[in-house]
């Protein structure tokens, strides 16, 4: 019914699409950490594509439909707009002619006098504060039709019946499900007020009340009404009911400084700020965030800052915890940003409380996302270079090959239209812990807790630690080692270490070719053992074989483990796809050949497999220089770029994330004769 | 209350002295105090430990592994003073690192020094050297304690390795 109703515009906003001359392309927005919406800045008129649509100074934003339609009060076109979320963030007009006025009627006849703040108050209508006409609408899209439901057109504080109440100067609403009513603020009234939907009767909740000078910004928190004042202060009302008659009790929740507008999510209140202080500020928590601004290289460089009178829409996504929909009467745009606790996860090797070396995922998965859980070592993601970093420059996270992965598949996926958004999520331990085994281990709960659609395993060169594994931990009942350090194991002689362990033979094989030496060192007790990582190269079939089976057994326990979390019994989530993704390091002359091993391996752990060497050898030299100077091979900022680069494109090549192919990788044009 | 009665209060009141809570803290402090003024440097226990210990709950017993090689000058000493050194040790670790959750009444300790380090920081574990292997009751040690004379008291296991 909604979607009738809505989409009897698109045809109109599509044709008027078509009037700026060139035709659009199938962009899809993109959806990463703070994103365009829809507008493209300008002020004006202009329904369709998300990236053409116009406004002219928005002022207030709400959610209809379940989270799938954004509905934007668009003050100084005087109408209402709406974004569909789940069509490319298409724009059409929902209701105004654009004429000033406060005609009620058919959605697309009636007339609003700059529309400002807005809320839903169903799934399918939203209350909207006429400004100018100093009046409250109800735009009902279900029902096709819009209705004054509050306000004489005089300003002022009058009560009582609702079409007789005097009404302007409202900054924000804020609809109680509970109750059926909505309260609004006149901060230079100094007034909070409250709208009960069902008697239609207005009454003052707050009048010249000391404890709340120029009450503002209001939002729902955890039930209970809170208000912004002038003074920045965050106060939560008790009780809100109604039917309280005696004294409300305020009690201080927060403080901000001059917050335009708030909002409730994953747990928390959020609050917009104006002025030149840091925009967004997690009111309960006391903590500024940011969005992390993906292409500045630095927190320093603020995302977005607002007027100190702007006039701001926030609104919470209820679809995705800690994401939200912004507007603004200065900017002619409307933006997503989220709160994965950038600021503090900002800096390389600062685990998230999930132990993600990443940014704070909430772990229900947005819709139309495809997570991608990324396993490596410190190549992976890690990055030194002591003369980039300096305290008013330090090396992000941002800047790593996984978050660099993310924003070239959403940036790909934008360019070819396809509706899927990208979440990479990292998971990496220095060598010291050895990869396959970690991961066997930590993989499996990890995909299960954030339903990851595709897990990579990213092998470098020698394995990252895995033979140094069997001999450094005991065996486990399931013949790969042990998930943590046994350091009692570790003080017993080789000799005794090797006992019921799988890599005995392959030891002594090696030892009796010459490959193994034991090198004295009169500072230890025992010999030191050089297996290094000469025997994964190694072509002698018996010891091949025998290195084949301890590097493949962690893998395929990854992979049983993955089973396990993702049984295919019907109504299960999609079990992930698993793939071995084996990749050179940075150094001009990286030590190769591995391939054919690695591909083994997988294909004996029941993996898929991905080899990015040839495209390493191939192209490194020109995208010199790949790696830090300091022996430790590490990616400069340049090579996790190069590296992120191959690998989504590896990734789109062979259909490990899904995109449409055709658009990634056109055919050619038919040659005509 | 116990107290310990150190025979070489210079060298005990060094190892005594910090980062114990309840009484037998305050008598170490009591040593501190007395021979404060000849001592170079208490042991700072929760520093040495820190990044240099792995501690294992084996269910039956729970196991202390100690790389004490960022403080291998103060086992330079007589045999005495390095078993009290041990021994002191043996007790820090348990009042520092016993584990939440663990039961166990049997303890084990390796103190060991692994010369040489990666680039990270990781001990690199070919290096390593045993110093000593000490098992003992949790409860007995508490109940009789080591002292400067008797710094092996308590203890069902004390093998020190050359």
């Amino acid at each position: 019914m909604l979607a009738l109703a809505l989409s009897s515009a698109a045809s109109l906003g599509a044709r008027a699409a078509s009037i700026r001359g060139a035709e659009a392309r199938a962009i899809a927005p993109m959806s990463l950490y703070h994103d365009l919406v829809a507008g493209d800045g300008i002020a004006g008129f202009q329904d369709g594509e998300f990236y053409r649509a116009r406004f002219r100074d928005p002022a207030g934003i709400a959610v209809l439909s379940g989270g799938s339609i954004l509905v934007v009060s668009d003050q100084n076109n005087n109408r209402i707009r709406a974004i569909h979320l789940d069509d490319g963030n298409r724009v059409e007009t929902l209701a105004g002619t654009g004429a000033g006025g406060g005609a009620d009627g058919p959605l697309r006849q009636a007339t609003f006098h700059q529309p400002g703040a807005i809320v839903a108050i169903s799934d399918h209508s939203v209350l909207v504060s006429d400004e100018g006409g100093a009046r409250f609408r109800i735009v009902d899209v279900q029902a096709g039709q819009v209705e004054t439901v509050a306000g004489t057109g005089e300003r002022g504080i009058v009560d009582g019946e609702a079409l007789r109440s005097h009404l302007g100067g409202v900054m924000s609403l804020a609809y109680s499900r509970t109750e059926d009513a909505v309260y609004f603020s006149q901060p230079e009234l100094d007034a909070v007020r409250r709208f009960d939907l069902k008697t239609r009767r207005i009454a003052t909740v707050f009048v010249n009340d000391a404890r709340m000078p120029g009450p503002g910004a209001l939002a729902f928190f955890d039930g209970k009404l809170c208000v912004a004042d002038r003074n920045g202060r965050v106060l939560r009302v008790e009780p809100t009911a109604p039917d309280f008659t005696g004294e409300r009790n305020v009690v201080e929740v927060g403080h901000g400084k001059n917050i335009r507008a708030m909002a409730e999510s994953g747990g928390q209140l959020y609050a917009v700020q104006g002025g030149p202080d840091q925009t967004w500020l997690v009111v309960t928590e006391g903590r500024l965030w940011t969005p992390p601004s993906v292409l500045a290289e630095s927190t320093k460089i603020p995302y977005l800052s607002f007027g100190g009178t702007e006039q701001v829409g926030l609104v919470a996504d209820p679809r995705a915890p800690r994401t939200f929909y912004v507007v603004s009467s200065m900017q002619n745009e409307v933006l997503c940003v989220r709160d994965y606790r950038f600021a503090e996860l900002w800096a390389k090797g600062t685990p998230a409380l999930s132990g993600l070396m990443d940014f704070d995922f909430p772990a229900p998965k947005p819709p139309r996302t495809f997570r991608i859980l990324l396993l490596g070592d410190s190549h992976v993601d890690y990055f030194y270079e002591p003369a980039y970093r300096t305290p008013e420059f330090e090396p992000t996270r941002i800047e790593g090959m996984p978050k660099r992965l993310e924003l070239m598949l959403n940036t790909l996926g934008a360019i070819d239209g396809s509706r899927t958004r990208f979440e990479v999520l990292t998971l990496t331990r220095v060598s010291w812990a050895p990869l396959l085994v970690w991961s066997a281990y930590e993989a499996p709960d990890v995909a299960q807790k954030f339903g990851v659609d595709l897990v990579l395993l990213m092998v470098p060169p020698g394995g990252s630690g895995t033979l140094e594994a069997y001999l450094e931990r005991p065996t486990t009942a399931r013949g790969i080692p042990a998930a943590e350090p046994d350091m009692e194991f570790l003080l017993k002689p080789l000799a005794q270490r090797l006992r019921n362990n799988p890599a005995a033979s392959l030891i002594a094989r090696a030892k009796t070719r010459g490959w193994v030496r034991e090198i004295p060192n009169p500072n230890a007790n025992q010999p030191a053992i050089e297996i290094d990582r000469i025997p994964v190269l190694e072509t002698d079939e018996s010891v091949r074989r025998d290195l084949l089976d301890l590097y493949t057994r962690p893998v395929a326990e990854l992979r049983r483990g993955l089973e396990a979390k993702f049984p295919k019994a019907s109504g299960q989530r999609p079990r992930p796809r698993f793939v071995l993704c084996h990749y050179l390091l940075g150094a001009r002359a990286p030590v190769g050949g591995e391939s054919p091993f690695w591909k083994q391996v997988a294909e004996g752990a029941g993996a898929d497999y991905l080899d990015l060497t040839d495209l390493f050898t191939a192209l490194r030299e020109s995208w010199y220089p790949l790696s830090e100077a300091n022996g430790n091979d590490h990616f400069t900022p340049g090579g996790h770029a190069f590296f992120a680069f191959l690998l989504s494109h590896e990734l789109l090549k062979n259909g490990f994330v899904p995109m449409t192919p055709a658009a990634v990788n056109p055919k050619p044009a038919t040659a005509k004769p | 209350m116990k107290a310990y009665r150190p025979a070489t209060p210079i060298l005990l009141a060094a190892l005594f002295a910090p980062s114990l809570g309840g009484t037998e803290a305050a008598s170490s402090f009591e040593v501190a105090a007395l021979a404060a003024s000849a001592v170079a440097a208490a042991p700072d226990w929760p520093a040495w430990f820190a990044k240099n210990t792995v501690v294992t709950d084996k269910k039956s017993y729970v196991h202390f592994f100690w790389n004490a090689n960022d403080v291998r000058d103060r086992f330079q000493g007589s045999a005495r003073d390095k078993d009290a050194l041990l021994a002191e040790a043996a007790r820090q670790l348990i009042a520092l690192q016993y584990p939440k959750n663990a039961t166990a009444d049997a303890m084990r300790v390796d103190v060991v020094f692994v010369a040489e380090r990666d680039e990270y920081g990781m001990p690199k574990w070919d290096t390593m050297k045993r110093v000593a292997h000490l098992e003992f009751s949790r409860k007995t040690l508490s109940d009789t304690p080591p002292n400067a004379n008797e710094p092996r008291r308590g203890f069902d296991k004390f093998e020190v390795f050359p």
